[in-house]
């Protein structure tokens, strides 16, 4: 009667399950989290990228706005630009209402942070303006 | 170890009417033909593992109502087949002061006590006999012994049983599919768990190599942070867009001009020139949707709008 008894192994191996189960329960629940974390750190990094190559590019934002002074309807306008650390400013003291048009659709149509904008009529005709563009 | 194999275990014959034993050591048990049900038949099969399966439909009629384990053994041409209650069995012995640590194997009188030729006396009170080759128990006084049945001098066979405690709750079929489902299972669950903390392991590597494809900040705080700023910036700058968009297509009086459009990171202001009461209302009914402020002074309509 030195045998194992069949009901002690039962319990042995129920009890292994039953840890296993358990384990497995947790595990299954840590790899749900990480993988929310995962897809969470993904999307968060995917979104501040995309707001960074919008916003954020300086050389991306200078040659844009290069290109935009270049343009044949700006090129005779007197606009003068000031590159700082964080900002470009553009600053015109008298500029004609076509060319203050063009210049504002092209800037309120592209990607830039405009923290600063003064546009003053000065007659019918023409305007003072400066606008300031932040990175 | 070799004192051990060495040491002779003590045979004992338990019935029901046996007196208490008071031995520490292991025993060798002989059932007592009382406490087993025996036939002698003829089937037409060789093969003992045939028998099994058959064993009890053939005590079906005879045994009454209880929870009976089933043996059979080749004798000749014919089959030795036993039926006993392991539980009945287990209690007597340890009525008669025996534990279930001390039994070392048991034994059917049958098998072991089948060679003796006279009736020999087993206890104070019964004598064992055999009759047409099957071990039958009578009490001492219906025949003549030729003494004492000396149960240490007996040659034990290898046809021992092992009594299951708890035949009567489950049988031996249902635990072992159980228990082999169970293993099946276990083994399932803990590939499974190695599969899972190996995706963890992989799911974290990953996680710190967008950190660095990235050039994210180091920790997820400062990373939600400075989203939400970006997002701050974004809503902004669309409602700057959407405010200048919506005053440069408002439509005004002839006489009304813009002269003024002013902006920093919190406000959007707007000055409309040669404003009167119905120009001021006309102005603003197109703002409806808009939050904003406004002032007249003179013929200057002041609209501030929040950012």
């Amino acid at each position: 009667m030195n045998r194992i008894n069949p009901i002690h192994i039962f319990i042995l191996i129920v009890v292994l399950f039953g840890f296993f189960t358990f384990k497995l329960n947790q595990t299954k629940e840590e790899l749900r989290n990480i993988k929310n974390e995962y897809k969470k750190t993904l999307d968060v990094a995917i979104q501040i990228d995309a707001f960074k190559k919008s916003y954020k590019n300086k050389a991306q934002i200078k040659k844009k706005i290069n290109q935009i002074l270049k343009s044949r309807t700006l090129r005779k306008v007197n606009i003068i630009k000031e590159i700082k650390n964080s900002k470009i400013i553009l600053k015109s003291k008298e500029m004609d209402i076509a060319s203050l048009n063009y210049l504002m659709g092209k800037v309120l149509n592209s990607t830039f942070i405009v923290s600063k904008l003064s546009i003053k009529k000065i007659n019918n005709k023409k305007a003072t303006f400066m606008m300031e563009i932040q990175w | 170890m070799f004192s051990k194999l060495n040491k002779h275990i003590e045979t004992i014959f338990i019935d029901t009417d046996s007196t208490n034993f008071d031995i520490k050591d292991k025993v060798n048990v002989i059932l007592s033909p009382s406490l087993y049900w025996i036939k002698k038949i003829s089937l037409p099969v060789t093969k003992l593992k045939d028998v099994k399966p058959l064993l009890p439909s053939i005590f079906e009629d005879i045994l009454p109502a209880g929870n009976y384990s089933y043996s059979a053994y080749k004798d000749g041409n014919e089959f030795l087949v036993f039926a006993y209650e392991d539980k009945k069995i287990l209690e007597l012995i340890k009525t008669k002061g025996i534990s279930q640590k001390q039994l070392n194997n048991i034994y059917f009188a049958q098998n072991e006590l089948s060679n003796i030729t006279k009736a020999m006396k087993i206890n104070e009170t019964q004598s064992i006999y055999v009759k047409d080759g099957i071990v039958v128990l009578l009490p001492c006084c219906w025949i003549k012994e030729h003494g004492y049945l000396n149960l240490n001098d007996i040659n034990l066979s290898k046809k021992h049983i092992n009594l299951k405690q708890y035949n009567y709750m489950i049988d031996d079929k249902s635990i072992y599919t159980i228990l082999i489902l169970c293993f099946i299972f276990t083994i399932f669950s803990a590939i499974e768990y190695g599969i899972n903390l190996q995706n963890i392991d992989n799911l974290k590597k990953k996680k710190d190599e967008v950190f660095q494809q990235y050039s994210l900040k180091p920790t997820m705080f400062q990373n939600n942070s400075l989203l939400s700023n970006y997002k701050k910036i974004n809503k902004t700058q669309t409602k700057l867009r959407d405010l200048i968009s919506t005053v440069l297509s408002l439509r005004l009086p002839k006489t009304t001009k813009i002269t003024l459009i002013d902006s920093n990171k919190k406000k959007l202001i707007v000055h409309f020139k040669s404003v009167d009461i119905n120009s001021k209302m006309q102005i603003e009914s197109q703002l409806k949707n808009k939050n904003y402020l406004s002032s007249l002074k003179k013929d200057i309509l002041s609209v501030e709008f929040k950012l």
